[in-house]
Formats: C-alpha cells, sequence, structure tokens
C-alpha cells in the first residue's frame, strides 16, 4: 500500500516544487520587465529631456548617424543650414561637416575651423567641435557649430589695419626718398632747357624735356596719394559737424564747376548737430575726389543726349545713419570697370590726369570711419553713395 | 654788380649743383653749403640776399633760429626752407622761413617767389612807404 502510494506522493511533491519554482520565476520575470518598462522609460525622458536642452542651446547642434543621416538638428542648426531663401538644408551642412571631419570613433572627438558657403556666394567662417557618444539608442556622430565669420572678418580687418598701419609708416619716408630724386631730376631739366634754347635744333630737345619735366609732376602726385592712401588711422578721432565737412568740400569745387557749366543741385535734409567720429580732412578728401571724378566725367564723354550737366547732391539722417548721394547726368561708370572702381591705380583716364587712387583713398577714409561707399549706375550717370554712423551732437550745457 | 647773393644749403650734392646753375643762369652768385656750418660760414662771409635751405640739412628750424639769431648785417633778405617730407606742410610754418617748398621743387616757381618776394619788400623799404 505504502509502496504503491509513494510514486503518486513524489509526483504531487515534485509537481507543487515545479509550480513554486514557476511562480517564482514568473515573479523574477514580472519584476524584471516591470523595471525594463520604466527603464525604457527613463531612456525615453533622458532622450526627450536631452532634446529639449539640445532645443534651448544658443549653439547649432547637428547629431547623425554614422551613415550620414540627420538624426536631429536644432534650432539654432536649422537657423544656421537656412539659405537666404529661407530652405533649411541640414544634409548639406552635415555632408559638408563630415567632409572636413570624416566618421569619429566611440570616445573620439575633434575641432576644426573651416569655411562653408553661404547660398549667396558669399562664405561663412564655422569652427566645429565633433564628439563620437551614444544617444538616440545608438552610435551617434555630435557637432556642436559656432559661426566665427564675425571673428574671421574681425581678424582679417585687424590684419589689414596692421598691414596698412606699416604702409602709412613707409609710405612717409618713401615719398621723401622719392621725392630727392625727383628734385634733381626737376631741376636738371630746368637746366637742360636752358641749355637747349641756345642749340640751333634746341626744340625737339626743349619737348623731350617738357615731358621729362610732365612725368615729374606725374610721380609727385602719385607719392602724394599713395601717402594719403596709407596715413595710418587717428587714434584720437572726434566727432565733428559733418555737414559743414560736405560744405567745405562742395566749397572747394564750386568754381571749378561753374567755370566748366557743370550745375550743382544740394539738398540737405540734415542739421548742423550731426555729428561723425572721426577725421573732417579724411571726410572732406573723400567727397572732393567724388566730385572731382564726376566733373571730369563731364568732360571726358558729354553725351549729347544728357541735357544740361549736372551733380545732385544729396544728404540725410535718419537716426544712426548719415547718407549722402552724390549722382550726375555723365553717362556712368564704364561697366567693366565699375567691380573694381574702388581699387587702387584702377583709371579709365589718360596717365596726366588720373592716377587711379582717388577713389581708393575715398573708400579708406570712409571705411576707416566706420561707413561704407558704394557705386553704381543710374539711367543717366554714376551714382555714388556715402554711408555713415552718425549721432547728434549734444546741446552745449 | 655781382647780382644778388644765394646760399644754397642742402645734403644732397647734385640737387645743389643743379640749383646752383640754374640761379647762375638767372643772374644770381651762387654759394653752396652742404652743413649747418658751412651755412653759418657763408652769411658770416658777406651780406647775402636769399638763404635756401633743406628742412632736413638744417636739422628741422636749427639753422633758422641760429640766423634770426645773427646781428642784422649778417642775416640774408630772406629765408626759403625746402623739404621732401609731405608731413611738414600740415604743420605750422617753421617762424624765421619766409618761403617754403616742397620737393621736387619747380626751380622756375622758387626764382618767381623769391623775386616777387624780394621785390615786395624793397618797395616796402622805399622812402615813404608805410613800415
Ligand atoms: N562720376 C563718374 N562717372 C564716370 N566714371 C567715373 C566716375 N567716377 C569715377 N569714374 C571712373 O572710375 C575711375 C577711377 O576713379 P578714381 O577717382 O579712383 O581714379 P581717377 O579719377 O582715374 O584718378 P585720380 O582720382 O587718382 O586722379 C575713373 O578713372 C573713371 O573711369
Ligand atoms: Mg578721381
Amino acid at each position: 500500500m505504502v509502496d504503491a502510494s509513494l510514486p503518486f506522493i513524489l509526483l504531487v511533491v515534485s509537481g507543487v516544487g515545479l509550480m513554486a519554482v514557476l511562480a517564482r520565476e514568473l515573479q523574477l520575470r514580472s519584476v524584471l520587465l516591470r523595471q525594463i518598462g520604466m527603464l525604457r522609460e527613463t531612456e525615453q525622458e533622458l532622450q526627450s529631456s536631452t532634446v529639449d536642452l539640445l532645443e534651448a542651446l544658443p549653439v547649432p547642434v547637428l547629431v547623425s548617424g554614422s551613415d550620414g543621416s540627420v538624426r536631429y538638428a536644432n534650432y539654432a542648426a536649422k537657423d544656421l543650414a537656412a539659405s537666404p531663401h529661407g530652405d533649411i538644408d541640414t544634409d548639406a551642412l552635415v555632408a559638408t561637416v563630415r567632409q572636413h571631419i570624416g566618421v569619429l570613433g566611440p570616445g573620439q572627438s575633434v575641432t576644426r575651423r573651416f569655411p562653408v558657403g553661404n547660398g549667396n556666394g558669399s562664405l561663412r567662417d564655422l569652427s566645429v567641435r565633433a564628439n563620437c557618444i551614444w544617444l538616440f539608442g545608438g552610435s551617434a556622430q555630435v557637432y556642436v557649430l559656432s559661426d566665427t565669420t564675425l571673428l574671421r572678418d574681425t581678424e582679417l580687418r585687424a590684419m589689414n589695419a596692421g598691414k596698412l598701419a606699416i604702409l602709412g609708416e613707409l609710405s612717409s619716408s618713401i615719398a621723401h626718398e622719392l621725392n630727392q630724386p625727383l628734385a634733381v631730376i626737376k631741376a636738371a631739366a630746368a637746366n637742360g632747357r636752358n641749355l637747349a634754347l641756345a642749340l640751333p635744333d634746341g626744340a625737339r630737345l626743349v619737348d623731350k624735356l617738357a615731358r621729362i619735366d610732365a612725368q615729374v609732376e606725374r610721380a609727385r602726385r602719385i607719392i602724394d596719394n599713395v601717402r594719403k592712401l596709407g596715413r595710418p588711422a587717428q587714434a584720437n578721432w572726434a566727432p565733428f559737424p559733418v555737414i559743414r565737412s560736405l560744405g567745405s568740400a562742395l566749397g572747394l569745387v564750386s568754381q571749378q564747376y561753374r567755370l566748366s557749366g557743370v550745375a550743382l543741385d544740394i539738398e540737405v535734409d540734415a542739421g548742423d548737430d550731426v555729428t561723425v567720429l572721426g577725421d573732417p580732412t579724411l571726410f572732406e578728401i573723400a567727397v572732393l575726389n567724388v566730385l572731382l571724378n564726376a566733373l571730369e566725367a563731364f568732360a571726358r564723354a558729354r553725351r549729347p543726349d544728357v541735357g544740361m550737366p549736372f551733380v545732385q547732391v544729396r544728404a540725410s539722417h535718419r537716426e544712426a545713419d548719415l547718407w549722402v548721394t552724390i549722382s550726375d547726368n555723365a553717362g556712368g561708370i564704364p561697366e567693366p570697370l565699375l567691380p573694381r572702381i574702388f581699387e587702387s591705380f584702377v583709371s579709365s583716364k589718360s596717365t596726366d590726369i588720373g592716377t587711379g587712387l582717388g577713389l581708393s583713398i575715398a573708400r579708406r577714409a570712409v571705411e576707416g570711419m566706420q561707413g561704407e561707399i558704394s557705386a553704381g549706375n543710374g539711367p543717366r550717370g554714376a551714382i555714388f553713395t556715402i554711408h555713415l554712423p552718425a549721432c547728434l551732437r549734444e546741446a552745449a550745457a | 654788380m655781382r647780382g644778388p647773393v644765394i646760399v644754397i644749403c642742402d645734403d644732397e650734392v647734385e640737387l645743389v649743383s643743379e640749383l646752383a646753375e640754374w640761379f647762375e643762369c638767372n643772374g644770381w652768385t651762387v654759394r653752396t653749403a652742404r652743413t649747418v656750418a658751412e651755412a653759418l660760414a657763408q652769411l658770416y662771409a658777406g651780406p647775402i640776399t636769399c638763404l635756401v635751405t633743406d628742412r632736413w640739412t638744417a636739422h628741422g628750424d636749427d639753422l633758422l633760429r641760429r640766423v634770426v639769431a645773427l646781428p642784422a648785417a649778417q642775416r640774408p633778405d630772406l629765408v626759403a626752407m625746402m623739404t621732401g617730407d609731405i608731413e611738414v606742410e600740415a604743420r605750422p610754418r617753421p617762424p624765421g622761413a619766409d618761403l617754403f617748398f616742397l620737393k621736387p621743387v619747380d626751380p622756375n616757381s622758387m626764382l618767381r617767389a623769391i623775386s616777387e618776394q624780394l621785390g615786395a619788400r624793397r618797395a616796402a623799404m622805399q622812402p615813404g612807404a608805410h613800415r
């Protein structure tokens, strides 16, 4: 009897044991599953707060998979990737960055600086910090970008300013050194002329000597202009009444204008209290060079169809900006010259009247005062615009 | 009469020789100097109508100060200064210089300016002229 019930008992006991083990296992599993679920939630939360954090960062951040696909771009990155027309192309931006940086392995990081096209022909300077980390459930390339264009421009400007300061220092001493031999040549030519006049066939020699003299004069003008061009920016600039300076520049040419029969039409919509920070002499030189060019343009290319020659000068002041526009009806700037017109030695005039330095001096003067000068052609002639940061002089206490 | 006397003072020998020839051709008696000391020696030696000096050779305004301090008999009637340093153009004219020329100076205009200035002085010195 006992012998017969023993297997049954064993079966029941092992069955119960098995059930217990199974129940325990089930319990463990459900705990594990709960834990996994919680972990998943945490991961999701982490991910979304990472995204929130990245989105809030003012610096552009891009995340791409190892295959180069864009996994994420924050607001600042989309802003950076926007073309001037408003299309956002983060794929292109990531592709460019990958071109310069390659694909990093886990734990690797690098920083690079390189230029990126802007979609409108200009270049932007980017500095990129790249990392390879675990993000969004996989290995990801994370790029933190900063737009260093302004920095680059400042560096460039500082470099140019340095160069110009050196040129300025050099040009004064070069001018001095060159004027010395030129003085000898000029005096020798004058003496040569005296000798030639006494010769029976001296007239041709006199012509040659006159040519030497004229060329010395030309060299002198170039030296003088180069010196003005290289004059280093003054540290002690002060606000000056810009309309008064405009007036004195106009005063300097008004006689020449009258004699040449060119009308000066002046309209000033700015008070005497408008000031510009800089050097009034440089401003006058800039305006003068533009006004003289207009006058010379009439002398060269008088078109019968444009009617009575005139030059319009408009000055206006709006808040922090002063605008001076000088336009003429002399037919305009030769189109091929237009893109290079502010460069040194660009001129369409014969060597005895033009050195091609007038406008580069004007540009240097205006840019030195943090302003801009631009040139273009209107329907009747050239239009020059000078824009300067201005302010109102405080009423004297 | 040997005509008016000019002292040309410049350390640039070639310029001195060309200017000397120019003034001689135009009726002047020319003395030359290459230093401040030589120029002063010329002034001591005789009545000089005009002193033309390079600014650099004259050590800036040094020679002019010494000329102003000379006894009246040894002072030239007219003092002209020339310079190749264009920056000087912007500075006030040195005291003691009646005329100022920028190099490369045109000998013709130099001669004309000097003669005109001398003429004006003579006219002012005429008896009856307002002094
Ligand atoms: N108002 C204008 N109309 C037509 N062409 C112009 C005008 N202003 C400038 N230009 C053109 O721009 C060129 C460059 O001008 P810029 O003043 O720099 O030199 P320049 O007048 O030739 O010589 P410089 O001024 O040194 O004597 C001129 O030779 C001329 O061809
Ligand atoms: Mg010009």
